[in-house]
């Protein structure tokens, strides 16, 4: 039986979202953040623990829901068909957990969210809700709110970012500055047009976006203090707002934190040097790849960028006579010869990375399900030994998957068989082929994420959290929910933050429970999509 | 009962287990009908939650941004 107890609510909760914030590098930049100081000297501010693999998309569907990967399924941005073709998982809105702003929204609580990643389109809720990245395009709901947003200029994001760092870091931090100091400003914007908001929850992409680039590069804090100052303003505002507030919260939340990156481990390239795999090269591709591209801009030599009919032509041929893997580049699944290849790689490129067996479930299979064990078996063996040079494990661990993503939302997706964790400061790349399967790290893969994200709160009812020093992702929604006096649902994983004896318990509301026991009922009958 | 209303007919030990309900609620519920009604609109709202399905195009965006950033 779930007890639901409410009060009439006069609580406020900001829960500020802020992708990839980092506990190490906000200790590393409190004395120039006023914000996140006073975060620390009058609340709460820790590590968190973020999912496997810690990927946003992975991370945020846990924050939202309160539900381990492994139930919820979005464990990477794409994966892949049994056709080896790269498709999207989806997106939050297809899980068959409901986000908790939804809940708070079903008990007659109302959020301004803006911009909470993998959120697409805005569906209804109590209050407003703006679509967040990777978004194909903006949505709103109510549709009506759409005119503040025009009007104060509002984007999802910075397109293409890791070739404008290349030309202009300066000049795309600015830009990536601006779209976010516009997300705080439209965040406020709709709440008071809303009023009688209960929860604020806007969403910065900002730290990610530059740490990304910047961590691991000299002179990184630079770039980096401005992406936290953005995020330290909006945070310093938002705490003036809850000053007058009887009871109210400010949280910080990331989904993952950072590191800098030393090493990249190109996992497919192991598995070909290993026999793992078999890659079909073209040496033509290879020559004009280390000759041509690598060395005279091939703009030039396709008559100017604006041919994009000439380019377009050239791409055909190319594709044509010089099809196949590159010695070294960017690749795809086609470009190995299948049916010699027992294992691959893909997915995002990140610390953690997965492996599937071509096993009967593809459509040109190496090797039959019932004996593809022994070769997980060896794989795990040599991924566990290989070392960079003569001395550092590149990988700290290798998980068994198979059965743990078996439900990925989407039935055309074939679930992966192993997860491949780097050592720290290293990062995993399938999505390129060289001689040497450890390489530098790309321009924009100086900086990539690590398990321990950022946890802070503070505000008139800081008191009402319960003692820690560490928490994870899977806790915040029912801490949110808790807050609000709404008892943690039977599916979540998490423990709520709130002390159990500081809830303001009144009366017991019966219709309460009877939606709880709807959407129960409602996740039961969800069948597999 | 009013004009924009309908009668529908439930078994009859349905309506006094929900009338035992009705009678624990301490009044948040009036009568029986009020409880049915409550139960059945809350089931109609969560299956009028509608399904999205992206568009080739929607989704070749979504890698497109994807990989603006390095992820893939």
């Amino acid at each position: 039986m779930v007890d639901c107890i409410v009060v009439v609510s006069y609580l406020k909760v900001i829960l500020v979202g802020v992708d990839g914030a980092t506990y190490w590098v906000i200790r590393e930049l409190l004395p120039r953040l006023k914000g996140f100081n006073k975060l620390t000297e009058e609340g709460v501010v820790c590590g968190l623990r973020t999912t496997l693999p810690p990927l946003s998309s992975c991370a945020w569907a846990s924050i939202y829901t309160g539900v381990r990967p492994s139930r919820h399924g979005l464990f990477d941005f794409v994966g892949i068909g049994n056709d080896y073709g790269v498709h999207g998982m989806g997106f939050v809105n297809a899980l068959r957990y409901p986000v908790f702003w939804s809940l708070l929204g079903k008990f007659g609580f109302r959020s301004v969210v803006v911009n909470p990643p993998m959120i697409y389109p805005a569906f209804k809720v109590n209050g407003v809700l703006v679509s967040g990245w990777p978004s194909p395009k903006l949505s709103v709901y109510p549709s009506r709110f759409g005119k503040i947003l025009r009007e104060v200029g509002y984007r999802i994001d910075v397109d293409g970012l890791e070739g404008r760092f290349r030309k202009d870091p300066d000049g795309t931090v600015d830009d990536l500055v601006e779209v976010a100091k516009v997300r705080g400003e439209a965040c406020f914007r709709l709440s008071e047009e809303l009023g009688n908001w209960d929860l604020m929850f806007p969403v910065f992409t900002i730290c990610d976006r530059i740490q990304h680039f910047a961590l691991g590069r000299n002179g990184w804090r630079k770039w980096v203090l401005k992406a936290y100052r953005v995020v330290d303003e909006f945070i310093q505002r938002a705490l003036r707002l809850l000053r007058d507030e009887d009871e109210g919260l400010l949280f910080i939340v990331s989904d993952h934190g950072f590191q800098p990156i030393r090493k990249t481990f190109l996992v497919n390239s192991w598995l070909v040097k290993k026999g793992f795999a078999k890659l079909r090269y073209s040496h033509f591709r290879s020559l004009i790849r280390e000759y041509i591209v690598n060395g005279i801009s091939l703009r030039t030599i396709y008559w100017g960028a604006s041919h994009k009919r000439l380019a377009s032509l050239v791409g055909k041929i190319n594709n044509l006579f010089l099809g196949g893997a590159p010695k070294r580049g960017r690749f795809s699944i086609n470009d190995f010869v299948l049916r010699k290849t027992l294992a691959f790689a893909s997915g995002t490129i990140s610390p953690a990375t997965f492996i599937w067996i071509n096993d009967d479930r593809f459509r040109y299979f190496a090797i039959k399900r019932s004996k593809k064990n022994l070769v997980k078996e060896k794989l795990i063996d040599a991924l566990l030994d290989i070392k960079d040079g003569s001395k550092e494990n590149i990988v700290r661990d290798v998980v068994d998957v198979e059965n743990l993503y078996d439900e990925n939302g989407q039935s055309n997706l074939v679930s992966p068989d192993l997860m491949v964790i780097a050592n720290n400061e290293y990062t995993i790349d399938p999505w390129y082929v060289s001689s040497s399967y450890v390489v530098s790290p790309s321009v924009y893969r100086h900086g990539d994420h690590s398990f321990e994200g950022v946890f802070a709160a503070a505000g008139p009812s800081v008191n009402r959290l319960r003692d820690f020093d560490f928490c994870g992702v899977l806790d915040i929604a029912p801490t949110i929910l808790n807050l609000f006096n709404i008892d943690t649902p039977p599916w979540m994983d998490g423990i709520s933050l709130i002390d159990p004896d500081l809830l303001l318990k009144s009366r017991l509301k019966n219709s309460l429970k009877i939606k709880v026991k709807i959407i129960e009922r409602k996740m039961r009958g969800t069948s597999r999509k | 009962m009013g004009e924009d209303k309908v009668a529908v007919y439930i078994p009859k030990d349905l309506y006094e287990e929900i009338k035992k309900r009705v009678d624990l609620s301490g009044g948040e519920f009036k009568n029986v009908e009020e409880y049915v009604e409550f139960v059945l609109r809350e089931i109609v709202k969560e299956e009028e939650e509608e399904e999205f399905e992206y568009t080739p195009e929607e989704e070749e965006k979504i890698k497109e941004r994807l990989r603006g950033l390095g992820y893939l």
